[in-house]
């Protein structure tokens, strides 16, 4: 006993690093880790007959989520608070994201149960790794340590990467689960390289602290340390993987070519939102003083992502390949949008500019959400009717679906950003901002691919609604209905009008998600 | 007396990194490098490095080097000698590359011994625990570190549900 207490004495200079107000602020990311865990023990009890109530369960957990998420901001609407020694922090950046990676989720239950129950995968661990690959997103949103990021990010990676392979029984499943874990965790590893860069650069891992240093190590000598620079690269490799940029796009389309469809869905909107939140966070909170550097990397990058996305979907035949490289091609948008945060003409600290760039990203991002879930939906609706996933497989849709047509149009429009739809609107804000921060030639080069992407949107459309449906297609229809799929189609059509038509409140939602962080470069820079 | 260990944990060192060299066989050469390994890792505990002394057994002896063993057992390679080496060119370029390693690694260490910076390891604040020991990582660990930590188990747990699914027989 005397024995223990002398541990405990030594023990004593530390104190408990958390409280119960910590447990309120990760409020909605608690709701979800019970419901992972749930899903799978629920999994084990229920007799298979029963499972499809998986999907109900899994909803219910997220919606929970989004109510919690949403009583914290209607509690205090500019609340910026730290919890967990500065690990997690809860905030409108933490809050806009969430609402992103909830949605994400819950769209991505919706289409899962038809497709998955023809293909023999096991339900009750797709929704149940999913839902911790949502979790793990929603940490990196919320994330104000670099161990957070880290952490977070592998957590969403491992999943994804396990759900890319549930398809057992297709080969090319296996394939793209292995390009993909192998290229992933090569850039896991560039990644953890450059946070141990930039650890040892500033001696801290929090991204306030690391700002601070950089900016004091900045400000007493001219030369700016070559070290910090050289972590801002890696840091920026290892993001690049996440969302897709290229030159770190190979595994993109292999990928979402082998993985389910619901999971290709899933993973093209989810994981590259949580990239772009990592990345934000990372260089904005943690390295503003660089960002004259790393906002011509990132300019540079959209230009190459836009262009190869573009320019290598025409060639697709496949719908599932064309919506990968179209995938790679909005991270390339979204990337402007990012290149914006700085003027190009000179160093200013406009914070409105500042704001229009990041909350650019943001909308772009969640409108992304819904018309990718939504095109990769109504390829499911196809995949269930006939199986395939060719553009041939797309023609005469509109005479036997028309409303399916017509919800895939709309989704094609809205991805080739032709108004009045949610897809005009992200294109226009990312597009502003760079003007406003004289970045002219990038926007040009931004609407050329637009009017790129156009043709291969529009081929699909045209397929559906001028070519004849051939024999052997008519032969393979097998009716199939799915009350979950529909659903979910309903949302995302809503969803997209009412972003393309009315897009204020969700744009006021995202400038006061951006908000935060610039309170965080001011702290940083010593202003108040 | 400490001096005294440490000179024999350092010639214990040097001598197993040789004889991982020098064996005739790979097993024999593995087996020295795990001597060569718990060497090192004595040596961090003299130190006062209680976390890497037992990272480097737990990691490097126990884990990487079981897995090193498994692959010279079943590749069972041919028996190759440094001194019997037949292509010369090679020979010449890893000698030179070797002494250049040598040169760099001595004047490396006479510059910190005669005139380098002088390291303190001793705590900085009153209670604050030195920097590497095993209470520092575990007070880490649980107060500041605490939601990466418990995030790890969760990283673990979806590698395990994973696993099982894809590892099922159909």
């Amino acid at each position: 006993m005397s024995f223990l207490n002398g541990i405990l004495s030594q023990v004593q200079p530390t104190k408990l690093s958390f409280t119960g107000d910590d447990f309120m602020y990760i409020l909605p990311e608690f709701i979800v880790l019970v419901t992972a865990c749930l899903l799978v023990i629920v999994d084990l009890i229920l007799p298979k007959k029963s499972r499809g109530g998986l999907a109900w369960l899994a909803l219910l957990g997220y919606v929970g989520a989004l109510a919690a998420a949403g009583y914290l901001y209607y509690a205090d609407a500019t609340i910026s608070h730290t919890t967990f020694s500065g690990m997690f922090v809860r905030d409108n950046f933490t809050l806009f994201n969430e609402i992103i990676f909830l949605i994400t989720g819950i769209l991505g239950i919706l289409i899962s149960p038809t497709y998955s129950l023809k293909r023999k995968i096991p339900l009750g661990e797709l929704y149940s790794i999913q839902a911790f690959s949502v979790l793990g997103m929603m940490i990196v949103g919320g994330s104000g340590d670099l161990m957070a990021v880290f952490v977070g990010i592998e957590l969403s990676s491992i999943a994804v990467y396990i759900l890319t392979g549930f398809a057992r029984n297709d080969r090319g499943s296996a394939e793209g689960a292995l390009k993909y874990f192998l290229l992933g965790i090569m850039a896991t590893a560039i990644l953890v390289y450059g946070m141990a860069w930039t650890f040892g650069m500033t001696g801290s891992t929090n991204l306030r602290e690391i700002g601070r240093q950089i900016a004091s190590q900045h400000s007493t000598s001219s030369n700016m340390d070559s070290g910090i620079t050289f972590a801002m690269l890696l840091l920026l490799v290892g993001f690049g993987f996440k969302i897709a940029a290229v030159p770190f796009h190979v595994w993109t389309p292999d990928a979402y070519e082998g993985a389910p469809t619901p999971i290709s869905a899933f993973m093209s909107v989810g994981p590259k939102a949580a990239g772009f939140a990592a990345l934000i966070r990372v260089m904005v909170e943690g390295m503003p003083t660089l960002s004259n550097q790393w906002t011509i990397i990132i300019a540079v990058l959209a230009v190459l992502t836009m262009t190869l996305g573009n320019v290598v979907a025409i060639a697709q035949n496949s719908v599932k390949r064309m919506l990968a490289y179209s995938s790679i091609a909005h991270t390339g948008y979204i990337m402007v949008g990012v290149a914006a945060y700085v003027n190009s003409n000179g160093v200013d600290t406009n914070v409105a500019r500042q704001n229009d760039s990041i909350s650019s990203v943001l909308i772009y991002s969640l409108i992304y959400v819904f018309m990718n879930i939504g095109a990769f939906g109504i390829l499911i609706y196809l995949q269930n009717q006939q199986g395939g996933a060719e553009v041939d497989d797309f023609n005469g849709l509109a005479r036997w679906s028309p409303i399916a047509a017509l919800a895939m149009a709309l989704c094609l429009f809205s991805l080739a950003g032709i108004p009045p739809t949610g897809g005009f609107f992200g294109k226009f804000f990312v597009f502003r901002a760079a003007i406003n921060s004289n970045l002219l030639w990038l926007t040009i080069i931004g609407a050329l691919n637009s009017a790129v992407s156009a043709f291969f949107y529009l081929r699909v459309v045209v397929a559906m609604y001028f070519n004849p449906q051939s024999e052997e297609s008519k032969s393979k229809l097998v009716p199939t209905r799915s009350f979950f799929l529909t659903a979910a189609l309903v949302i995302i059509c809503v969803a997209i009008l009412v972003l393309g038509l009315y897009p204020d409140p969700a744009l006021k939602l995202a400038q006061d998600g951006a908000t935060p962080l610039f309170q965080v470069v001011k702290a940083a820079a010593g202003q108040p | 007396m400490e001096q005294v260990i440490l000179v024999i944990l350092g010639m214990l060192a040097v001598g197993s990194a040789l004889g991982v060299v020098l064996m005739p066989s790979s097993i024999y050469s593995a087996l020295m490098l795990l001597f060569n390994l718990i060497s090192l890792a004595n040596l961090f505990l003299m130190l006062h490095a209680q976390f890497i002394f037992a990272a480097q057994l737990l990691i490097y002896a126990g884990a990487i080097l079981v897995l090193f063993l498994f692959v010279v057992t079943l590749l069972n390679p041919e028996g190759e000698h440094i001194f019997r080496d037949k292509r010369k060119l090679q020979r010449a370029g890893a000698l030179t590359l070797g002494l250049v390693l040598l040169i760099i690694l001595a004047g490396g260490l006479i510059y910190l011994i005669t005139g380098g910076p002088s390291f303190d390891f001793a705590p900085d604040k009153p209670g604050a625990y030195p920097y590497g020991t095993v209470e520092a990582f575990g007070a880490g660990l649980f107060t500041q570190f605490l939601l990466p930590f418990e995030l790890t188990s969760l990283v673990l747990l979806v590698a395990l549900i994973g696993s099982v699914v894809l590892g099922k027989r159909r």
